[in-house]
């Protein structure tokens, strides 16, 4: 493990980006699904990208690897040496082209899946092995001719895939099939394979999801060493809070494609786009005066019981402009949340009608309501004032309530984390 | 409500018993059986139908004494069927394994040494062959060399297509015509002069042996041209693709531009093997097929070992790796174009190797040599033996075109001298085969461990069995 010698500056930004995205816009027919995205990963640094389901936060890694070419922006990587390599550029007449997936692996640039995506079939350390060996020269006639370099390369490329195992705690589970696994082993076989083509930056697709609470402590133990121990620069996709504010460096957050805020996990937390992004306005302030009246209480069903409030709470609108906004925007939001990928975004956009006032215009969380917003600024302008107090008392509970999914005892421990 | 469940399968079970007694599902198995039987009955009868009476061959078939038998043929075989579920059958079928699983299970058999051993006897078998029982008929040894052989050259290579990379190959045969007309041109038969002049001047007249290496580099620039602009497509459009790919290459080989390839007549009397070297000569004799036989089994070693490196090499586990998941290949690093193309470049020079030989064996070649139903027997061949593994794939090669062979029977070998089959029948037959082993051992007769876990996790609902879907990640807009 070439990597291990490194020193890596953890939870520094000194080093400069490692990974540079300018105004990266994606769009799949009408659908916008990254909105001129700019993001820079440090080197040394675990950045975390959160966001509601549909943000988009997939979309960015894809078109990070080269899955998806984005219609706007480019993408550099800078790797230890300095010289940028462009993963998505503007070439000669106009024409946009991104580096090939296995050339963005091969630039030193891995990544995770958010579905497990193993070789089934395989063993556990033939699955590794497979993303070791393309760093070897073996080809298909020196193989057939069985010239001892091969056997060489083979033993090497083995060996450094023990490493990796053992690195990730699958020693002893070499042999077994790999879909035998639990899914938590899955998970870091995943990580495992994606660190043994010895990258320098590491993309992680909710590494927690599915995974149970003392795996989920499991892996943020394991992506703080591969950050700290083998210098690697993280970014990582998550819901579970809890992992996400414990390994994180800086945390950006994603929402109809849009970056809404950025920075470390105490100033996200108390954002209010971000609160409005996860929870909605109006249910925030819901949440922050239960918060307020009652100690201990649950934020997600709280949440979820401000869903029917919001009906009577439209009246107490004063504004007819304002009124016409927030129902054109809850259209939009309905078209949106149809066109949307996964069904669960549809609960904080629908709480979203309330919030056409000023954080969506400061945040640009929904862009369709822009339009609408223009007519309903001077209503919005006078709720400014009622409303950036609540937003505030709101935030204590807001990235706790997690898009509505989790218990409320993890809740109370996140908010604790938070405070700390 | 945890009860009410348990009521509920009660009631139905109740129900179920008092269904009428018909409803009994091994009263659909006996009908079943009756209905094979009765086809059967027609399908193996040497009556023919006349057009003066069109029922007579029902009436044979079914309405007479013939009928009667099949009728008591099919209650037998209900019966034995019935008891032998009613004994369980897997517990049967168990009780059966046992002692191939002790064979299996002795540690001695495991030793390298052993087999390697095994090996070697099973080669020096195959060389013996030619001189033991039916197979000194000079039928046998010919349809040895000439089909068992050539075909299973041409099945290893197909194997890597679709056995490792997974990618479906319906135009293989092209790649071994395509072997064969070099060869044809190589020997100075091909092409024959404008208007079929006899004074032509054909470029080349080589030794056969050279028609090897010259073929081989050929159809792997014609693997490499085929598969450049279409191994973007998936499963079935890319099995469409190879389609056409063989109906061009069959039409260009009718059509004869510039007379190279001799149009529908083909090259005839193209010359055999020829060994002169170090005042050594030899002569591949048409009239003898057991040199022939001699030659395929030294080019199957030969390539067996080449294959048996391949897979168990980092080639091998990529093209595993691509076919199971192409996306997570690609994003471990692993250049999914640059090996497909191999497998398709080693895949086309294999065939093309195998129609070096089959050229040299039956000395004339027409376009209807290669017939797209060649194609896909070849696969068919592969899948029978068991995509992916080396040794399912020889013997599924050898069983399916010996089979065929055998049951038409050389004049006067068995039965006085009349076919076991009609050989108008062989494809039904064959068919039915098939269609028997899909059902009962999708894997194959002796598939490959990577394969059978693929297919045992594709009933699980847990991936693929072959790169045939659509990336879920989707792909570039």
């Amino acid at each position: 493990m070439s990597t291990s010698t490194e020193t890596a500056p953890a939870g520094s930004t000194v080093g400069g980006p490692v990974l540079h995205a300018q105004d990266v816009t994606l769009r799949f027919g009408g659908l916008t699904s990254l909105d001129h995205v700019s993001l820079d990963l440090y080197r040394g640094e675990i950045l975390a990208v959160i966001g509601p389901n549909g943000a988009g936060k997939t979309s960015l890694f894809n078109s990070l690897t080269g899955v998806y070419l984005p219609q706007e922006g480019v993408i550099e990587f800078v790797p230890d040496n300095g010289t940028a390599i462009s993963l998505v550029k503007n070439g000669a007449f106009n024409r946009r082209s991104n580096r090939k997936p296995h050339l963005v692996n091969r630039a030193g640039i891995s990544r995770t899946f958010q579905n497990i995506r193993l070789f089934n079939a395989l063993t556990v350390l033939e699955n590794v092995q497979i993303a070791a060996e393309t760093r070897s020269s073996s080809g298909p006639v020196g193989v057939m001719l069985g010239l001892p370099r091969n056997r060489r390369n083979e033993r090497a490329a083995r060996q450094h895939s023990r490493d990796m195992l053992e690195f990730v705690g699958l020693r002893g589970k070499e042999n077994a099939i790999a879909s035998s696994l639990s899914y938590g082993d899955q998970r870091r076989l995943e990580i495992a394979r994606a660190m043994a083509s010895d990258p320098k930056v590491l993309l992680l697709d909710e590494p927690a999801a599915g995974t149970n609470p003392s795996e989920k402590l499991g892996l943020a133990e394991l992506i703080q060493r591969i950050n700290t121990e083998l210098g690697i620069s993280i970014l990582l996709i998550e819901h579970d809070m809890r992992l996400v504010m414990s390994v994180a460096h800086r945390i950006t957050v994603l929402n109809f494609g849009k970056v809404i805020a950025s920075g470390r996990p105490s100033e996200v937390q108390q954002n209010p786009a971000v609160i409005e992004a996860y929870l909605g306005s109006e249910a925030a302030e819901e949440a922050a005066a239960e918060a307020e009246a009652a100690v201990a209480t649950d934020a997600v069903p709280a949440a979820r019981d401000a869903e029917p409030v919001e009906a009577d709470a439209e009246p107490e609108i004063e504004s007819e402009a304002e009124v016409d906004a927030a129902e054109a925007a809850a259209e939009a939001d309905a078209a949106e949340a149809a066109a949307a990928e996964e069904p669960a975004a549809e609960e904080p956009t629908a709480e979203e009608p309330a919030s056409t006032e000023p954080a969506s215009e400061q945040s640009g969380a929904e862009a369709q309501a822009e339009a609408q917003t223009a007519s309903a600024t001077e209503a919005a302008e006078t709720a400014e004032a009622a409303e950036e107090p609540d937003a505030e008392a709101g935030s204590e509970q807001s990235p706790a309530a997690e898009s509505g999914q989790t218990a409320g005892s993890r809740d109370r421990d996140t908010n604790e984390e938070g405070s700390a | 409500m945890t009860t009410s469940i348990s009521e509920l399968s009660a009631q139905v079970r109740q129900l179920r018993s008092h269904d009428a007694w018909w409803k009994n599902p091994r009263w659909a198995r006996l009908f079943t059986i009756f209905a094979v039987f009765m086809v059967l009955s027609i399908l193996t009868n040497k009556v023919q139908g006349s057009s003066s009476d069109y029922t007579l061959l029902f009436k044979n078939s079914w309405f007479s004494a013939r009928g009667v038998q099949f009728l008591i043929g099919s209650v037998v075989i209900w019966a034995i069927a019935e008891v032998w579920r009613a004994r369980g059958l897997s517990r049967i079928a168990a009780q059966a394994a046992q002692p191939v699983r002790q064979v299996k299970d002795i540690p001695a058999l495991k030793n390298v040494w052993v087999k390697r051993a095994s090996l070697l006897v099973l080669v020096v078998v195959a060389i013996l062959l030619p001189t033991m029982g039916m197979f000194t008929l000079p039928y046998f040894q010919s349809v040895l060399a000439g089909q068992v052989g050539v075909y299973v050259l041409a099945a290893l290579g197909l194997n890597v297509v679709v056995g490792w990379a997974g990618l479906l190959d319906l135009g293989y045969i092209a790649f071994f015509a395509i072997g064969a007309y070099t060869t044809a041109i190589l020997s100075g038969k091909l092409p024959i002069g404008a208007d079929g002049s006899p004074e032509a001047h054909p470029p080349f007249h080589l030794n056969l042996f050279f028609a090897f290496p010259i073929a081989v580099a050929l159809t792997m620039v014609a693997g490499l041209v085929l598969g450049a602009p279409t191994l973007r497509l998936r499963g079935d459009y890319l099995a469409i693709v190879t389609l056409g790919f063989h109906e061009i290459v069959l039409t260009i080989a009718r059509n004869n531009p510039k007379n190279i390839t001799g149009g529908a007549l083909g090259a005839t009397g193209i010359p055999t093997f020829r060994f002169n070297l170090f005042g050594i000569h030899y002569d591949w004799n048409t009239t003898d097929s057991k040199p022939y036989w001699y030659l395929a089994i030294g080019l199957i070693i030969v390539v067996v070992f080449a294959f048996r490196r391949l897979e168990h090499s980092k080639v091998g586990r990529t093209w595993t790796a691509i076919r199971e998941d192409e996306v997570a290949a690609a994003a471990s690093g692993v250049p999914t174009v640059k090996y497909k193309l191999m497998a398709f470049a080693i895949g086309a020079s294999t065939s093309g190797f195998a129609g070096v030989l089959a050229t040299a064996k039956i000395t004339a070649i027409t376009p209807e040599n290669f017939p797209l139903a060649v194609s896909i027997f070849v696969l068919a061949y592969v899948i029978f033996g068991g995509m992916g593994s080396l040794t399912g794939v020889i013997v599924g090669a050898s069983l399916m075109t010996f089979l065929p062979a055998f049951l038409q029977g050389p004049p006067s070998w068995f039965n006085n001298g009349v076919p076991v089959v009609d050989p108008k029948d062989i494809p039904m037959w064959i068919g039915a085969v098939l269609l028997v082993m899909m059902i009962f051992r999708p894997q194959g007769l002796i598939p490959s461990k990577r394969r059978a876990q693929e297919l045992a996790q594709a009933e699980h609902g847990v991936g693929d069995a072959d790169a045939m879907t659509e990336p879920a990640e989707g792909v570039a807009p």
